[in-house]
């Protein structure tokens, strides 16, 4: 996976000929609707059961691949923001290497559901470093359901991407990946071994602690979380507080769901210590972003951070 | 024959009261609990409904839509149901922001439907100003308009004849009336409204009503066509809904409740519609399916508007989320648990295989707030004074009315323990409770299923 080179008139294109052609954007989500709710399916690229990994991998023409992985949130709390996304996403690869924020970056998009209440509360694409983000986005069934219990299953995604991914990043250069959770609820209390058995494939018998599968998954992706304004739960304080006691300060409000892709393409440029905030707003200021505002009060805690792992030599500590 | 998670169920949900008796929550509830549900079939009423779903900090009061909406179920419209292109649009905007992706996709509508138009609207609200203190309790939403002109259409009338209770104002149009495949042509269109316009012109012009809608016929037909085109429009009905039943669980959702029946109800204090699931039972049943018809009651009764209501008790404070007073509808009503409606209901129904009971967290609430809710097994010592359920006629129908209108309940103490009041309910209805509701939450229910066990839906 992932080979060929992003050209941002691909999507434009594509975009111009679907619309020609009169095929709708929510094209696989409306080929669920006409199926039983017990019928419908991630689409084949996106998903989970019975995956044996998802790879970033190193190649004579990506050498030093750069993992980015964006999950977020479908559930019915999320308002439009994942329609937003849906539409914006493609951007991302764009913005990273018009920017050089990231050697050879790699995109991986999925979508979380409540594995509790949904049909289909687990949908993970492949990285890529191509238009081929754009085509798993659509396949994204926006199933838009929840359990009503201000949780969802972010943590089955964390098992997922902890267990599958294969980062050559990590295995050659000892560089972790970046994790970008979209969403505005809580962890379910546990990961449910029946929902790992159910959506995932693998025979495990025990609930396992929340904080145990973000160990796991630390030990492989730099996690953030980002809880975009215009969705139910934007402003409670106890949001903050679950998140920050599994992310610690990679916990970020953003004012502007449109700028999901320029927060995500800042943050990486800054923790790859490519950028400065500054540089990295003044990049966003100039191919005219609206939300270069609300990036920059997303970024101001993280930026401290950053001004530390510089002052350490530009490595990361493992744990920030 | 009971409830289950069973796949391909054809489930048909009516209210057994007057309306307000948590159609729109069992169906959501249902539609999450079943597996298989793979679409809601609303075959009633039209966009007078307000039912309403909560799930989490979801919210939504589903007029058009069906309410397996959030669980991202599709709709199908189907005649006799009335459809209101206008505010269906304006339904999907309101459900779009409420994290719904395109949920004009969802609607599949019979291209049969009777088209409910401003112009209808206008003619009900002149009608219901003109009535002044003697109100019908209507919606104002051009309902019975919708209906009785194209009756009149068909009975060819002439200008002051009475369609139902309603005077022509004009000569019935030989043009027929508006349905939802004429808006694929848009000259179609901009002639039933023309027609529509003349005839109801003399009546518009009679009342001063300060809301009434002006614009040209060309700009209504616009409208109307424009806002049809996001939705799938089908000839084959009866295609699509015999496919969608083979293919999984279809929960047909009613609208109001029987005790507004056109022809079993308090006259003139009903709807133009047929709540009474009898018909559909009897179409689903040739076709070859086997309807399970799931009758909802409140543990008390509730009014919306004018008409008898033997049980009211103004005493009674009951806190209700939803329903305020209508404009031209009229007051908030809530009564007793009324038994003798609830055997005229039943019968009017003509089968009910099972019972959703909701409320049930009013009656301890009753309870401590002073006024406890009572029951009334019986009006002046007879336990069904309304008989038995006939194909009325209008004197039939007013006799009915009187002996609703002076029916002294005879009012006993109620259990405040659910069990014991579905087990009333069971014995009136002839059917068990199968499903029990004390909130207005999907998580409010509990599906009490084969064998004792139970399940609730997220």
């Amino acid at each position: 996976m992932g080979r060929g080179y992003w050209d941002t008139s691909a999507y434009t294109q594509a975009a111009a000929a679907r619309r020609a052609a009169g095929r709708q954007d929510f094209g696989y989500t409306a080929a669920m609707r006409n199926l039983p709710r017990n019928q419908r399916r991630a689409a084949a690229s996106l998903d989970a059961y019975g995956a044996a990994a998802r790879e970033a991998c190193d190649s004579a023409e990506h050498p030093a691949s750069t993992p980015i992985a964006v999950m977020f949130d479908v559930t019915g709390s999320m308002g439009q923001v994942p329609v937003t996304l849906q539409k914006r996403l493609p951007d991302l690869l764009g913005l990273l290497t018009r920017g050089g924020y990231a050697t050879d970056p790699q995109i991986l998009v999925g979508a979380i559901g409540d594995d509790r209440y949904d049909t289909v509360p687990l949908q993970v694409g492949q990285f890529e470093s191509d238009n081929r983000i754009d085509e798993q986005l659509r396949d994204i069934y926006l199933e838009r359901g929840g359990g009503g219990d201000r949780m969802e299953g972010y943590a089955l995604a964390a098992y997922f991407l902890a267990t599958r991914a294969r980062l050559d990043s990590l295995d050659n250069r000892g560089r972790k990946g970046y994790l970008f959770i979209v969403g505005d609820e809580m962890n379910k209390p546990q990961l449910y071994a029946e929902s790992v058995r159910r959506f995932i494939g693998d025979e495990v018998r025990q609930d396992m602690a929340v904080d145990e599968v973000y160990r796991m998954l630390d030990e492989k992706f730099f996690t953030y979380y980002i809880v975009p304004r215009l969705t139910s739960y934007y402003n409670e304080p106890w949001l903050e507080d679950h998140w920050r006691r599994i992310v610690g300060e990679r916990f970020l409000r953003l004012e502007d769901p449109q700028a999901v892709c320029e927060l995500i393409a800042l943050t990486v440029g800054l923790m790859e210590d490519s950028i400065s905030l500054e540089e990295g707003l003044d990049d966003l200021q100039r191919i005219g972003s609206t939300g270069t505002a609300a990036v920059g009060k997303a970024l101001a805690r993280i930026n401290r951070g950053a001004a530390v792992a510089v002052a350490t030599g530009g490595v990361l500590p493992a744990d920030l | 024959m009971t409830l289950t998670t069973a796949p391909r169920q054809t489930i048909i949900v009516a209210g057994l009261g007057y309306g307000d008796e948590s159609k729109g929550a069992t169906v959501d509830y249902l539609a999450a609990a079943l597996p298989d549900v793979v679409a809601v079939v609303r075959w009633s009423g039209g966009a007078q409904a307000a039912h309403n779903v909560r799930h989490g900090h979801r919210h939504h009061t589903f007029s058009q839509f069906g309410s397996g909406t959030f669980c991202d179920v599709r709709t199908i419209l189907r005649a006799p149901m009335l459809v209101n292109p206008i505010l269906l649009v304006a339904e999907a905007d309101a459900l779009e922001s409420q994290g719904v992706v395109d949920p004009l996709g969802l609607v599949t509508a019979d291209a049969n439907c009777l088209v409910t138009t401003p112009i209808h609207i206008a003619m009900n609200r002149a009608r219901e100003i003109a009535r002044g203190a003697a109100r019908h309790g209507s919606t104002g939403l051009g309902i019975g308009e919708t209906v009785a002109y194209d009756l009149a259409v068909r009975a060819h009338a002439k200008a002051g004849e009475t369609i139902g209770n309603f005077a022509a104002p004009a000569d019935a149009p030989s043009v027929p009336a508006l349905r939802v495949g004429d808006l694929r042509d848009q000259a179609a269109t901009v002639r039933a409204l023309d027609a529509l316009a003349r005839y109801a012109d003399p009546l518009l012009q009679a009342v001063d009503d300060p809301d009434a809608v002006c614009g040209t016929v060309q700009q209504l037909a616009d409208e109307l066509c424009a806002s049809a085109e996001d939705i799938a429009i089908v000839d084959d009905l009866a295609g699509v809904l015999g496919a969608a039943m083979d293919a999984g669980t279809v929960i047909f959702e009613g609208s109001q409740g029987v005790l507004l029946d056109e022809w079993h109800g308090f006259h003139p204090h009903t709807t133009w519609s047929t709540i009474t699931p009898r018909h559909l039972v009897g179409e689903l049943e040739a076709a070859g399916r086997r309807p399970f018809v799931l009758g909802l009651t409140r543990a008390y009764s509730t009014r919306h508007g004018a008409g008898p209501m033997p049980t009211e008790d103004r005493r009674l404070q009951l806190p209700e989320p939803d329903n305020r007073e209508g404009r031209y509808q009229g007051g908030w009503r809530t009564g007793h648990l009324d038994l003798p409606a609830l055997r005229y209901a039943a019968k009017v129904a003509g089968r009910v295989d099972g019972v959703a009971l909701s409320h049930v967290d009013m009656l301890p609430f009753a309870s401590r707030s002073g006024v406890p809710l009572l029951v009334a097994d019986s009006w002046n010592s007879r336990r069904e004074p309304l008989g038995s359920p006939t194909h009325h006629d209008l004197a039939g129908l007013q006799a009915l009315t009187r002996t609703a209108q002076h029916a002294r309940p005879d009012l006993m103490p109620l259990s405040t323990d659910p069990c014991e009041v579905a087990r009333l309910i069971d014995a009136a209805v002839g059917a068990p409770v199968v499903l029990i509701a004390d909130g207005p939450q999907r998580s409010n229910r509990v599906l009490v299923g084969e064998m004792g066990s139970n399940r609730r839906a997220g």
